[in-house]
Formats: structure tokens, sequence, C-alpha cells
């Protein structure tokens, strides 16, 4: 009876030695590196957001409105960004780049995707406020108006990033080459 | 001011802080003997501020008086970019913080920051739709940069609520990962980002509102 080798021993050819694997292409940022950015995008969705709420209670809209706009668009401009800067981007769309669009190749540089995603298009959108008036439309006794926000939001908020996803795969410049 | 010559930075200042400055003079803010620092290095920027632009434009006291409304425009941007910074940060210090150090999946780490932050402001409308409001520290010294009417929750809702909690909160992110958990054939996972959360949400919200007090 022999007993099973303790740690095995693999032939590592030299091209394979010389090429990095794709976890080696990955490199992990420390977290302070990329909070600077997330602030200044946050700070930036969060004033484009109150805009827009100031902007469409001045035209004589209600916040109802203001935050489908804010939650619809925010979803869109998202499934967008997806196709640029999310590296599942290929994978989820059963599509190969060509040579040179690889995402694990030639990676946009992480900070940026945070600052945009995380801090950008995170902070222009925003469920506590949807919450909130959820539960002032139904404390002042419009059931309706408030399932309809919340209704909408939920059903046009996938469809949203459906949409947009397909409008930045349709302009990828891997895609229309 | 007269010229005090060479190495004039190792000369004793002509007086020292209990002895009247003039317009330094601090001694408004001595409590029991000791000087508070919050009303010489919060307080006093404040008021200095708005006398500075009160005085420029030269009117008194009517309902925003104090500063001119670009001024007031500004201090507003102001409060929600930073409000918006903060929250946008501590969301991916969680998110991240959740991913790495607890491994857990990538979409509920953004279902809890929506529950939890639903939970707050529930907790910061009823206390700031409550009758002493004004009274608040916060609010009384976000008022007074504002040049508010007293008693005015304004300036602390666009720090709080629009600000810190709008941007802490996400819709977009959720949604893509509802998107991406659909795509991946995830479709039980799906379902439960895009229902439990506004649920528990909402109850959270309810919650928050109980905590604070407005029922």
């Amino acid at each position: 009876m022999t007993n099973p080798p303790t740690h095995q021993v693999r032939s590592v050819s030299s091209a394979e030695a010389e090429s990095p694997r794709d976890d080696q292409l990955v490199r992990r940022l420390p977290i302070f590196k990329i909070l600077p950015l997330v602030a200044i995008g946050g700070g930036l969705g969060a004033v484009a957001r109150w805009g827009v709420q100031e902007l469409s209670i001045h035209l004589g809209g209600a916040l109802t409105v203001s935050l489908l706009i804010v939650n619809l668009l925010g979803s869109f401009m998202l499934g967008v960004v997806f196709t640029r800067l999310d590296t599942r981007y290929p994978s989820l769309l059963d599509i190969d780049l060509p040579p040179g669009f690889e995402p694990g190749r030639n990676p946009v540089h992480p900070v940026l995707t945070a600052a945009v995603v995380g801090g950008g298009l995170g902070a222009f959108t925003t469920y506590s406020t949807l919450c909130l008036e959820f539960i002032r439309l139904w404390q002042a006794g419009s059931t309706g108006s408030a399932i309809i926000l919340i209704g909408l939001s939920l059903i046009l908020g996938p469809i949203a990033v459906a949409i947009g996803v397909r409008v930045g795969h349709r302009s990828h410049p891997a895609v229309r080459a | 001011m007269t010229h005090r010559g060479i190495g004039f930075r190792h000369q004793a200042p002509r007086s020292r802080w209990p002895i009247n400055h003039g317009p330094k003079d601090f001694s408004w803010a001595l409590v029991n003997g000791q000087l508070n620092l919050t009303k010489v290095y919060v307080v006093a920027p404040v008021i200095r501020f708005r006398r500075k632009f009160s005085r420029s434009i030269g009117f008194d006291d009517c309902s925003r008086s104090g500063s001119i409304p670009i001024v007031t425009f500004f201090i507003e941007f102001l409060l929600v970019a930073i409000g918006g910074s903060i929250g946008a940060m501590f969301r991916v210090l969680l998110t991240v913080g959740a991913s790495v150090y607890f491994k857990v999946p990538f979409w509920t780490g953004i279902m809890v920051v929506n529950i939890v932050g639903c939970l707050l402001i529930g907790a910061a409308a009823a206390v700031l739709t409550a009758s002493n409001a004004g009274d608040l520290w916060l609010v009384r010294t976000i008022e007074s940069m504002l040049g508010g009417s007293p008693g005015g929750v304004h300036g602390v809702e666009l720090l709080l609520l629009t600000g810190v909690l709008g941007g802490f909160t996400t819709f977009s992110t959720a949604m893509l990962d509802i998107w991406v958990l659909w795509r991946s054939g995830h479709f039980t996972k799906a379902m439960i980002s895009l229902f439990v959360t506004p649920l528990a949400a909402i109850l959270a919200l309810s919650f928050g509102l109980w905590i604070g007090g407005g029922g």
C-alpha cells in the first residue's frame, strides 16, 4: 500500500512560467487609493441628483417623477458603463472580444471603475429616498401613487440596465469593428 | 501695523488670550472659566462669515438674510456634495470590505447597504420632523450658516437625507446586480434581490421612523 504524495511537483514549461497567470494580472489596490476618487464621484453624483430634484420641483413636477427619472437614468447609464468598465462584460454576453480588448489583459484602471460605478452613478441613484417617498405617499393616503412608484422602479430598473447594456454593446469599438 | 523688526517671530505677542484683543476677543466663549473650543472654531467662523456677507450687501434681518442667495446656493451645493462623498465612501468601504474580508456574494453587500440606509433615513427623517428639531446642535449650526428661518431643518435635510444617505444607498448597482444574476442563470437570487430588498427596506424604514419617534 502506497501513501499518496504529500505534495505534487508540477513540471512547468518555460512559456508557462514566463506568461503571468490571470490572478497575477489582477493587482489588488489598497482601499485608501480608491476612496478619494470615490468621494469626488460621490459628491458629483449627489449634486446631480439634487439638481434634477430641484429642477423637477421648479418645473412643477413632484419628487416622485424626479426619483423615477434619476433612478432609471442612472440604471441605464450603469448598463452602458458596464460594457466599458466591468470585466464580466464579454462572458455575460457570450462573446469573444478580439485581441487587444480582453478585459483581463488590458483592463481599465480600477480606480476609474470605482469612481464612476461606486462613486458617481452609485450616489446619483438612491434607494433610501425612494423608500422614504413611498412611506410618505402611503401615509398621505395616495396609496396608488406609492405602489406605482415602487412598482415602476422595480420593473423598469432591470429593463433600463438591459437597454443600457445593449446600447453599450452595440456601440462598443470591438463589436462595431 | 508697525514694523517689528528682524526676528519678530521670537518676540512675545503684544497681548495673550485672556486680555482683550478687540475683534479677536473670545471671552464670550468662556464657560465656567474654560474656553469652549467648539464656539471658537465652529461658531466664531460662522458668525464672521455671516457678518462679512450681510455687511457687503447691506440688508438686515429678513427671512433669509445674512447671506446673499449665491452664497446660500454655494453652501447648499457644498452640503450635498460633502454628504454624497461621505455616503459613497462608506458604501464602497462596506461593500468592498464585505466582499474581500467576509467573502459574501457580490449582490448581498448592496442589499445590506440599502436596507441599513433605509433604516437610518427613517430615523433621521423622524428626528428632523419632530417639533424640537431646531434645538439640535447640528441643525442650529447649519441653519446659522445658511441664514435660514429659526427652527428650520432645510440645511440638515440636504446634508443628511439628500447627501449622506442618498449617496450611501444606491439603486443602479442593485439593478445591475439583478441583471447580472439573471444573465448568469441565478434566477432565484435575482428574484430575492429584486423583491426582498424593497420589502425589507420599507420595513426597516418604518422601524427607523419608530426609533426616531416619528410613529
